[in-house]
């Protein structure tokens, strides 16, 4: 390789222009292809979080508006009534399977014992509190995933691309910057764009993951508490 | 999640544009300009031409209107030069007064007589002047310095025009420093202390330190540089730096052949290389003080056609 053609080149380089796509465009080809990997868990990341944003949103402000409703002093068998009709979540779900089993053993009168119907009642509960916690987290680990590699991924193809730059200084033995300098940006380009996508993700994942226990644990609590108040009527009645 | 997908994809995007539109693009440092030519260009080479020049300028100042009468001397010079210099110089003026500006300029670097004249006119008038004084005390010796052994042989060589062609670029470019540098004042001091010193010293070696001064080592570059005939025609030269060591013997020849220590990384590095290394095989035996055999039995020169060129 002639020096002068390099230098040719490299003078070329210098005077284009060191834009983002400019960067992205002059990138070496394994580079470009963890920039796109990254811009697109970066995209499907934001996706998952605001998704998870507005599902939890609307959860929590429905699980408010049932437990107003529930604490009202409305009759049980009502409420039932109006609910079982439309899809629900959460603590509402919760009431209404629990409901349906109850209303079931009672229609079957079947020669249940008190403690069964009580079982019974609470593992419903339970299977239906996983089913929804199940799908609050959906999805919300593959925001953990991008949060702990994305960073390695862009650095990466930092490690590459500067590789390359290298490479470049060996094959042109001329140390000068400008022969250097491209290879590098671009490489530091993916490091950029890998904490670009990971930083958010990380933050959202604590953030909905927390939001998710929260209302996990209020499920549960409104399972304990309405399980207590089913064995009450049960003993009452019993 | 189809509907934050899009919205996912819709802020990406707008943070694309966004960046692509209204973040700057990478903009160049603007780095001061300092005027690091006076410190860190001047080579010896350089350094020794500006006493040159200076002392060609400075003495005569005085002695002007003495010597205006005395310009009788001159068309000696001239027809002399102007055999040589024939082609170079192609104005032969026949009206004595503006006849020495031309030789001049061509004593110290032919080919921009344009840019000489333009710039350095009102330097260049009294030099004549003092090559009439001297030429009238020691007609001899007033051509010897240096400028003119140099120009010789490159005359005597049978390609000059080729090297012409080659280096207008970079010797205008040192054209341009040199008077830069003398109206800066900034070799000034250097003149009246190194002016008495530094020529003899060219001629005679007389140093007694051990160690071989730049003068020396500079002395011996231009004879060589009189027989290097420069790789002409190659892209980028001044960067086909070459490194070549030399061993020799006390009568001033070469003890063996000469060693290229840069390595050879291309082929018209190779060009260079071998023009540097039949330069000093041609040019036979060195002129050195024999006093300081010991130091210059081994010597690594740097051939570098910059320098060469505005030697």
């Amino acid at each position: 390789m002639n020096p002068a053609d390099l230098a040719a080149g490299t003078q070329g380089l210098s005077t284009g222009n060191f834009s983002f796509i400019a960067l992205f465009l002059q990138a070496h080809i394994v580079v470009k292809l963890v920039m796109i990997g990254l811009v697109l868990s970066s995209v499907w990341s934001w996706a998952i979080i605001f998704e998870k944003a507005f599902l939890l949103r609307s959860i929590r402000r429905a699980t408010d508006k049932f437990e107003q409703v529930f604490w009202s002093g409305q009759s049980l068998e009502e409420l039932y009534a109006t609910l079982s009709a439309s899809a629900n979540a959460s603590t509402a779900a919760l009431f209404v399977a629990a409901m349906r089993e109850w209303k079931r053993s009672q229609e079957g009168r079947s020669s249940s014992t008190i403690g069964g119907l009580q079982m019974r009642l609470e593992k419903v509960m339970d299977v239906t509190m996983q089913k929804e916690m199940a799908q609050l987290e959906r999805r919300l680990l593959f925001l953990a995933t991008v949060g702990s590699t994305a960073p390695f991924v862009g650095l990466f193809g930092t490690v590459w691309g500067i590789m390359n730059s290298f490479q470049a200084i060996a094959v042109s033995k001329n140390t000068n910057l400008a022969v250097v300098a491209p290879g590098i940006a671009e490489a530091l380009f993916a490091t950029a764009l890998g904490l670009l996508a990971a930083v958010p993700a990380v933050i959202a994942y604590n953030k909905l993951s927390g939001d998710a226990a929260q209302i996990g644990d209020r499920m549960e609590g409104f399972a304990h508490e309405f399980s207590a108040i089913i064995s009450r009527q049960l003993d009452a009645r019993g | 999640m189809r509907t934050s997908l899009t919205i996912s994809f819709a802020m990406h995007s707008a943070i694309v544009v966004a960046a692509f539109v209204g973040l700057p693009a990478a903009k160049e440092f603007k780095v001061a300009k300092t005027q690091s030519i006076d410190v860190d260009i001047v080579k010896v080479s350089e350094l020794n031409k500006l006493q040159a020049k200076s002392e060609d300028k400075k003495e005569p100042e005085k002695p002007e209107p003495k010597l205006k009468p005395e310009k009788k001397p001159e068309p000696e010079l001239k027809p002399e030069k102007k055999k040589k210099e024939a082609k170079i110089a192609p104005p032969p003026p026949p009206p004595p007064p503006p006849a020495p500006k031309p030789p001049e300029p061509a004593v110290k670097t032919p080919p921009p007589p344009k840019l000489e004249k333009v710039e350095i006119k009102p330097e260049a008038k009294p030099e004549p002047k003092l090559e009439a004084e001297k030429k009238k005390v020691k007609p001899e010796l007033a051509r010897k310095p240096v400028p003119i052994p140099r120009r010789r042989p490159k005359i005597a060589q049978i390609k000059p025009k080729k090297d012409r062609k080659f280096n207008p670029n970079k010797i205008a470019a040192l054209l341009n420093k040199l008077p830069e540098d003398d109206k800066s004042g900034a070799s000034k001091p250097q003149k009246t202390k190194k002016k008495s010193t530094a020529r003899k010293t060219k001629s005679k070696f007389s140093g007694k330190d051990a160690t071989i001064s730049a003068d020396e080592k500079e002395f011996l570059r231009r004879q060589i540089g009189n027989c290097w005939n420069t790789p002409v025609g190659v892209k980028n030269a001044e960067n086909l730096v070459v490194k070549i060591k030399i061993r020799l013997k006390r009568d001033g020849t070469l003890e063996r052949p000469p060693e290229i220590l840069s390595p050879l990384s291309s082929a018209t590095y190779r060009v260079a290389a071998d023009s540097a290394v039949r330069a000093i095989r041609r040019c036979g035996p060195y002129q050195l003080p024999a006093k300081k055999f010991n130091v210059w039995r081994e010597i690594v020169l740097n051939f570098d056609p910059r320098e060469m060129f505005g030697g």
